[in-house]
């Protein structure tokens, strides 16, 4: 039962029901096609027999009457009249018996009517040959003849269409009862199966709904806890059918709205925190911003101070300008010196020139001197020495050397004067020698100092020209620096504007913070109530 | 006039009891040496340095194919080299170590070598200072002009190790020449 699926139980309920109904259905079917041939047994036989019978009873009726009539009439206009009339009936009254004879159906009818039609030919035939009979037309043998010839069929007739009429009636009644009876049946039956269908609608109706509302309860209820923010509400219903599919739907948007919402509380959480940290920032901003408007102002100060000092260098560089022709002139002065000294220069440095040639020749000599006198001297010492040694030999020598040491003792004494004057000479002529030295080396560099000098001079005599060359490309430079200076002042004047607007935007931009940082808080409301919202959900 | 001269006139006494001495000078003061042991005076010579040997020994002259070892008066007795100059001249005298057999030549540098002068040695005195070190520095002689003459005596010049170094490096010296082709 349970692995049914709603549709199959849904399916199997109605088909019960259905069932039912169609079984009802069927036999009250039955029953009406009962009834229906009843009716039409009635219809064609019952009641065209009794509508035929009991017109053709009436018409007999009127027929024998009306043949009375005729046979009673006085005038033979009326009997004529009367006569058509009865022709007309007769026709009439045929066709009754032919639509009768249609609605014959059943065995003992068909007697009755042969029988009946027998009768009726019988009757007319008579009748006919009354009619035809004018003799007898005395009236009161007209009835009498009516009643003894004709009365006895149209009795008989009468009789006849009488049970023919009864026959027919109680076919009538019969199939009414019939009818009536299969109606009841009927009507029993509807009842019956009415109550059937009834208890088994109610029974399937009550299997379906629980079928429906059990798991249907449980996903309300689950709904409402979820509406309710349980988000941690899955449904098992033990079902395999629709309600699986619903279950597991449900099971799935339940996993997915949980995450969903876990998410949207870790997002609030992150929400609420970066908007803290926006807060913060902005406010920094709002600080940075007052900070900017401070340097601000501050920077307009020092720009004025720029102005103020570019103008003060004007003026320093006009000064300057001054000073640089003052320098200039100066420096041309100079120049004339320097030349006029470096004649002077030339003259001494060929003075010294000659002295030092001078000098060279004086060292010459003297070296020729040193180089006699260096003669000498070797030859005083080799004297001293030949002395010496012969000194010592005579003396080795003994009585014999004597003699030879006194000639020996001699010759050293005249080396040695020799010596000593040559002594005297070299000192002297080393004194000269170094006095001349001294003095080349002085001229020497007395030479080079001049030289130097004049070097020095040169360098003086270039550095002064450029000097001159540098001075005179000053003016142009001390213009152009003029005009820097005034455009730099012009600029700072340009800054200041600027930073005038700068302040305002400065300004503007802190409004503008405060602003936002309103939005920020509204925003951390609002960041907050979400949070707040999102964590009523149990995940 | 040099101080010699005043030896040119003849002295009472005849010549006989006159030494002939050759005058150096060793620093500031003027030394004798007695000339019969000078066997010649020579100016300065181009001399064989000794490495390893001490100051004082000047070098290795070669004098008429033998070696004779120099050394320097002056850087013995004082430790100052003799000075560069004309007046100084190596002088070979005749050694006897001690006075004791062999006979070497032996080469002094020797400053202020310019006079020899006669002197009587009776006339020197023993200078009263023996020290152990200068052996060689002997009996002294008044001046003339009051400064002192001192002789030196040749043979007491070097110490024993002195004279063992020097006569066995100039011996080394020569058997290397001798060994060379």
């Amino acid at each position: 039962m349970k692995n049914l699926t709603l549709r199959q139980r849904m399916l199997a309920g109605f088909a019960v029901i259905l069932g039912i109904m169609a079984l009802m259905g069927m036999l009250d079917l039955r029953r009406l096609y009962t009834i229906e041939k009843e009716v039409d047994a009635i219809r064609q036989d019952a009641v065209p027999g009794l509508y035929y019978s009991a017109s053709m009873r009436a018409a007999w009726g009127t027929g024998f009457v009306r043949t009375r009539d005729v046979l009673e009439h006085p005038t033979p206009e009326g009997r004529k009249a009367l006569l058509d009339l009865q022709v007309k009936s007769d026709a009439q009254f045929d066709e009754l018996l032919a639509g009768y004879l249609k609605s014959v159906h059943r065995s003992d009818e068909t007697a009755m009517y042969n029988e009946f039609r027998t009768l009726v030919l019988d009757y007319r035939r008579r009748r006919d040959v009354l009619l035809a009979d004018q003799s007898a037309a005395a009236v009161g043998q007209a009835r009498a003849l009516v009643q003894e010839q004709l009365a006895p069929q149209f009795a008989k007739g009468s009789e006849i269409l009488l049970n023919i009429v009864a026959v027919n009636k109680a076919q009538a009644d019969e199939a009414t009862a019939r009818i009536e009876h299969a109606v009841s049946i009927g009507e029993t039956g509807i009842v019956v199966s009415l109550v059937l269908a009834l208890l088994a609608a109610f029974a399937c109706g009550y299997l379906l709904m629980r079928a429906i509302t059990k798991p249907m309860g449980s996903i309300v209820e689950g709904l409402t806890q979820l509406g309710a923010g349980d988000l941690t509400r899955r449904l098992d219903l033990a079902r395999k059918d629709e309600f699986n599919a619903i279950e597991q739907g449900f099971n799935t948007t339940a996993n997915e709205l949980s995450l969903l919402v876990s998410k949207a509380q870790r997002s609030a959480i992150q929400v609420a925190t970066s908007v803290t940290e926006i807060a913060a920032t902005s406010r920094q901003q709002q600080a940075t911003a007052t900070q900017v408007a401070a340097t601000t102002t501050e920077i307009g100060a020092t720009s004025r101070e720029i102005s103020a000092t570019s103008r003060d260098l004007v003026r320093t560089m006009s000064e300057v300008s001054g000073a640089a022709e003052r320098t200039a002139s100066l420096a041309g002065n100079g120049q004339t010196g320097l030349a006029r000294m470096e004649d002077t220069m030339h003259n001494v440095v060929e003075a010294a020139g000659s002295v030092n040639a001078k000098l060279a020749v004086l060292n010459e000599k003297a070296g020729n001197i040193n180089r006699v006198v260096t003669t000498i001297t070797n030859v005083a010492n080799q004297t001293n020495l030949l002395s010496l040694n012969a000194a010592i030999e005579a003396e080795k020598a003994g009585e014999y050397g004597r003699g030879f040491v006194v000639v020996a003792t001699e010759i050293r004494r005249l080396a040695d004067q020799t010596a000593v004057a040559t002594y005297d000479i070299e000192q002297i002529v080393r004194e000269i020698q170094s006095s001349v030295s001294a003095g080349v080396m002085g001229m020497d560099k007395f030479s080079e100092e001049v030289r130097r000098g004049m070097g020095d001079m040169q360098e003086i005599g270039e550095q002064l020209s450029q000097i001159i060359q540098q001075v005179q490309t000053l003016a142009p430079r001390v213009q152009m620096v003029n005009e820097g200076m005034s455009a730099q002042a012009t600029g700072a004047e340009q800054i200041n504007q600027a930073l005038v607007q700068l302040s305002e935007a400065t300004h503007q931009t802190v409004e503008s913070l405060r602003h936002s940082s309103l939005a920020i808080d509204e925003l951390n409301v609002v960041a907050n109530d979400l949070r707040a919202g999102v964590s009523r959900f149990k995940v | 006039m040099p101080p010699s001269a005043a030896h040119l006139q003849p002295q009472p006494g005849g010549f006989v009891a006159r030494k002939l001495f050759l005058q150096f000078r060793i620093g500031g003061d003027r030394y004798l040496l007695a000339a019969d042991t000078v066997v010649q005076v020579l100016p300065p010579q181009p001399l064989k340095q000794v490495p390893g040997a001490p100051v004082w020994v000047a070098g290795i002259l070669s004098y008429k194919g033998e070696p004779v070892p120099v050394l320097d008066m002056s850087q013995l007795a004082l430790g100052q080299g003799a000075r560069q100059v004309t007046s100084t001249r190596t002088v070979l005298v005749a050694h006897r170590h001690r006075g004791h057999e062999p006979l070497r030549t032996l080469g002094l540098i020797l400053e202020g070598v310019t006079d020899t002068v006669h002197r009587d040695p009776a006339d020197f005195m023993p200078s009263g200072l023996d020290g152990v070190q200068a052996r060689y520095l002997g009996p002294v002689l008044q001046d003339e002009e009051g400064g002192m003459l001192q002789w030196v005596s040749v043979n007491e010049l070097l110490s024993d190790e002195a004279c063992a170094l020097l006569f066995a490096t100039a011996t080394a010296t020569v058997t290397a020449r001798e060994a060379q082709p």
